[in-house]
């Protein structure tokens, strides 16, 4: 007997610009599969010890009887036993699993969470544990919309303003983190044992896609610190903040996404913020993006710190 | 320090009638004024402007060395040897580095 659905995933639902059901019938972008998968991947462009990649298939060993493998960018077949720790499993649903169909579909992940800032699309990239969603957060409390919680699938396409569908609107808001947010600008769907906030923006993002207007290159360092960057140190670093790197060069898209990741070199302003580390620097992080959008949008100077 | 080739001591190999083209799935992208070239072999960039991006980008297709001297002659208004000499150190070193290929064949 294996797993035949995942219930802490509701039957449909869309993100990065896509629709996903775990229904049988069904005409969704993505559809689930919940049924044997292979023990590996027949020619294998890359072998690791728990995952196969070859252009177009991706199979990820999480246990020696439990398997997610991505097909096509359309179909995610789920084979695991119905004891496993579904909260860890949609983790890698949600996580490497669709960053795979993301790749297939010739979209760009790149590793970011994202808010709507008076209209304007902004992204924030960084590593884990860098504060992406607290700092989406951050902006949400002072009226923007989440747009993307770690994250942001950019479209490709040659002479076209880089754009993005929301993606997982959903932030995870650390306890140290909510304790400093004006709570009434979100709304709670629930509370985890650390006290980590999953929240939406009230209200919510409509489902369109937006140009990219903004990206903000997060770092943690000993002050604060904000830096306009040119294209190419944008370019350069942006290939370490795609979403799961490693998977494009197998999944045979290596050469297209570098061609995306210049078109959105050349034409999205990038700034790098450096904050010390913990939530007292939020605020000022905030007011820096907003300043940063406004005067770019009024073709000033970067500004300087205050 | 990210490397920024000189080809200005590099020996010409290649004649005019070599065919050149880009290496198959070489990532590279264009910022506008520069080409950025993705060597994945050791995730080396390099980065081309001015006469350097114009022949990468005429790359799109294959073609012959003398072609592109000439499309560059007409460009650049600089006929004569030193534009020759300067395309072929470049797609030699290019050639050296794996970012393209090339046939000695007459097309």
């Amino acid at each position: 007997m294996r797993l035949q659905y995942l219930r802490s995933l509701p039957a449909t639902w869309r993100a990065h610009g896509l629709s996903f059901s775990q229904l049988v019938e069904s005409d969704a972008d993505v559809r689930f599969a919940f049924r044997a998968a292979p023990l590996r991947l027949d020619v294998p462009t890359r072998e690791h010890r728990d995952r196969d990649a070859r252009p177009g298939d991706w199979l990820l060993r999480l246990a020696p009887d439990q398997r997610l493998r991505a097909t096509g960018g359309r179909l995610i077949t789920v084979d695991v036993a119905p004891d496993v720790d579904e909260r860890e499993l949609v983790r890698w649903v949600i996580g490497a699993t669709t960053t795979a169909i993301l790749y297939q579909r010739r979209l760009v992940p790149l590793h970011a969470s994202a808010v709507v800032i008076d209209g304007s699309l902004v992204a924030f990239l960084a590593p884990s544990n860098v504060g992406k969603s607290s700092l989406a957060a951050a902006c949400v409390a002072e009226g923007a919309v989440a747009f993307a919680d770690d994250t942001l699938a950019v479209h490709r396409g040659d002479g076209v303003v880089p754009a993005s569908p929301p993606g997982w609107t959903q932030l995870r808001v650390p306890a140290a983190t909510w304790t400093s947010l004006d709570p009434t600008a979100f709304r709670v769907l629930r509370e985890e044992s650390d006290g980590t906030r999953i929240v939406h923006s009230a209200p919510p993002v409509a489902d369109d896609a937006l140009p990219l207007a903004a990206l903000f290159l997060l770092q943690i360092g000993d002050r604060l610190e904000v830096e306009r960057l040119t294209p190419f140190d944008l370019l350069t670093r942006l290939r370490g903040l795609l979403s799961r790197p490693s998977l494009s060069r197998p999944l045979g898209v290596e050469t297209g996404v570098f061609s995306s990741l210049g078109q959105i070199a050349a034409q999205v302003p990038a700034w790098r913020i450096m904050r010390p580390a913990g939530e007292a620097s939020l605020p000022a992080v905030s007011a820096i993006v907003r300043r940063s959008l406004h005067m770019h949008a009024h073709d000033a100077p970067t500004p300087g710190l205050q | 320090m990210l490397p920024h080739p000189d080809f200005s001591d590099m020996a010409a190999t290649l004649i005019d009638t070599t065919r050149v083209s880009r290496t198959p799935d070489q990532p590279w992208c264009d910022l506008g004024n520069e080409v950025v070239v993705l060597r994945v072999q050791d995730s080396t960039y390099y980065r081309f402007e001015d006469s350097a991006r114009a022949i990468w980008l005429l790359l799109d297709e294959p073609r012959r060395v003398d072609e592109l001297t000439s499309v560059l002659a007409s460009e650049y208004e600089d006929a004569g040897r030193s534009m020759v000499g300067d395309v072929t150190a470049f797609l030699t070193r290019c050639a050296d580095l794996g970012l393209v290929s090339h046939d000695a064949t007459d097309g």
